[in-house]
Order: C-alpha cells, then structure tokens, then sequence
C-alpha cells in the first residue's frame, strides 16, 4: 500500500514539475510577442511623427530631433500588460546632416556640389526596453530633404 | 497506517496544486490572447483602412458624427475618414466607430456621414475591445485600444499625404 502511493506520489511530482515547466516554457515566448507587438505599435508613431514634422520645426533650434551628437532622451509608457501593470521604455532620437548640405546646415558642400541648396537630414528614433536583464533596441529612420 | 494516510494525504495535496497551477496558467493565457492575437490583426486592418484616406476626422458620439459637427483631436470616439475618388465629386466615407455598450469596434461604409443614421455595420473589427480612443499628437492620429484586462496598446496611423 505504502509503496503504491510512493509511487504515486514520485509519479505525480514528476508530473507536476514537467507541467509547470512546460507553463513556464509556452509562456516566456508569449510575454515575448506581447514585447514585440506593443514596442512595433509605439514605434509607428516615432516613424509617422518624423514623416509628418514640419521641416522648420524639424531644423530649429527646439528641434525634436536635435543634431548628432546631442540626442533627446525620453521615458515613454509604451502600453500596459493584463492587469493594468505600465510597460516603460526609452525614446532617443537624433538626426544626422547629409554630408552633401551646405555647412550652414551641417554638411560639408558647396555651392558647387549642392548647387540647389538641397538640405537633407536622417532623423533616427531609437526605442529601447528591457525584458528581464537584457536590454532590446528597434530603430526606424526616415530621411526628410528639401 | 498512519504513514498510508500522510502520503495519500500528500498525493491529494499535489493533485490539487496541480490542477489549481494549471487553471492559472490557463488563466494567464487567456489573459494575454488580447494583446497576442486580437490587437495585431485590429492594427492591420485599421492602418490599411486608415493610410490609403485622404483626411480624417473624430466625434465623441455619433449624433455629431452624423451630422458632421463638433468635430475634436482628442478623447474621440468614431473616426470618419474620407476616399476621394478620381472623379472630383466622388467621395466615399470608412467609420470607425466604438460601441461602448458591446464592446465593439465596428466599420462602416458610406456615401455620405448622414447615412450612418440608418446604416448597419459592415464589418465587426473586434468584439473585445474595453475601450478605443482616437486623438491626433503632434499630427498624427493615435488609436490607444484598451483590452479586457486592462492592457492598452497605442497604434499610430498617418493618411495619405
């Protein structure tokens, strides 16, 4: 008798612990998804802001994107998870000068090689988080001329 | 005896915990089916709605809505966003409406914002949905869905420049 739920109980130990893991193991992937999935829906603002921002804000003093290597950095709430809980992250943008604009703008041209006056700027957004220790970056860049 | 009954005691402890453990993960993972499954199949369907308009606008109800007033850029509730077609007197309107009391985010297709008075929807877009909200930041137009569970996820959208 005692040997049978001996067994029983070793057997339904064994059990538990391969079910739990196996929780645990279809679980990681998801919390995973969720990451993925709320930090690519924030990250579209960052891409539409860029494509939408006036040239004039975008090259002013005050600019959203301030010129490499200054950069802005900001905590942003990017969702929440089940239950209401935040999920944070970090937005740090900067934007870097065609080599071609002229020094007024950044470049090294001239009037020569840029005789049109053409200004052209890489606006970067770079979105970081962090699920458990390691640290995740998704970048987009838009490239803005005129 | 007694130890016959401490160890069948232990076996109906773990069959419990067990069976408890597993209602949680299930529990759990319905909990996140929102934010895995629904919430990126409602972002593919409203960015392609959303991106090939020519301009939008938001209601908080769908009284002004229909008539076309009191329109807002934030705490909206309805999107209307307007096709134009190669004809310049053919336009078209999509709207995007949240029903609050069933929990829906529905669509629908009109000739005209006044017929929305007598239109049904033509597409239910989610039927888990606790809250949408529309509202323009900075010239782009955020759609924040809040899930059963209190998750929320912000999409943005821009319409055709």
């Amino acid at each position: 008798m005692i040997v049978e739920l001996t067994l029983a109980l070793a057997l339904l130990s064994a059990i538990g612990i391969t079910v739990f893991k196996s929780s645990l193991d279809l679980m990681a992937p998801r919390q995973w998804t969720i990451y993925q999935n709320i930090s690519d829906a924030y990250i579209s603002y960052e891409q539409a802001y860029a494509e939408r921002v006036s040239f004039e804000v975008m090259t002013s003093g005050s600019s959203p994107w301030p010129v490499y290597p200054s950069r802005t950095t900001t905590d942003v709430e990017i969702g929440k998870f089940p239950g209401g809980a935040a999920i944070m992250a970090t937005v740090i943008r900067t934007k870097i000068a065609d080599a071609n604009n002229l020094p007024a703008a950044g470049g090294n041209g001239t009037i020569e090689t840029n005789p049109s006056e053409m200004e052209t700027w890489q606006l970067q957004s770079h979105l970081t988080y962090k699920i458990g220790d390691d640290e995740y970056v998704k970048s987009r860049t838009v490239i803005r001329s005129q | 005896m007694t130890v016959a009954i401490v160890v069948g005691l232990m076996v109906a402890g773990i069959s419990l915990t067990l069976f408890n453990s597993q209602l949680a993960s299930y529990r759990i993972l319905k909990a996140q089916n929102f934010l895995i499954s629904e919430a990126p199949q409602v972002n593919n369907t409203l960015n392609r709605i959303v991106s090939r308009a020519n301009f939008f606008r938001m209601y908080t109800g769908m009284n002004d809505a229909i008539s076309s007033e009191n329109a807002v850029i934030e705490n909206g509730k309805i999107l209307a966003l307007m096709f134009q077609g190669t004809d310049d007197n053919s336009q078209s309107f999509a709207v995007i409406s949240f029903d609050e009391g069933n929990s829906r985010l529905d669509y629908y297709q009109v000739n005209s914002m006044a017929e929305l008075a007598v239109a049904s929807p033509s597409w239910n877009i989610s039927n888990s949905i606790k809250d949408a909200t529309f509202y323009v930041e900075n010239g782009v137009l955020r759609i924040k869905l809040v899930g059963p569970n209190d998750e929320e996820i912000i999409y943005s959208s821009s319409t055709l420049r």
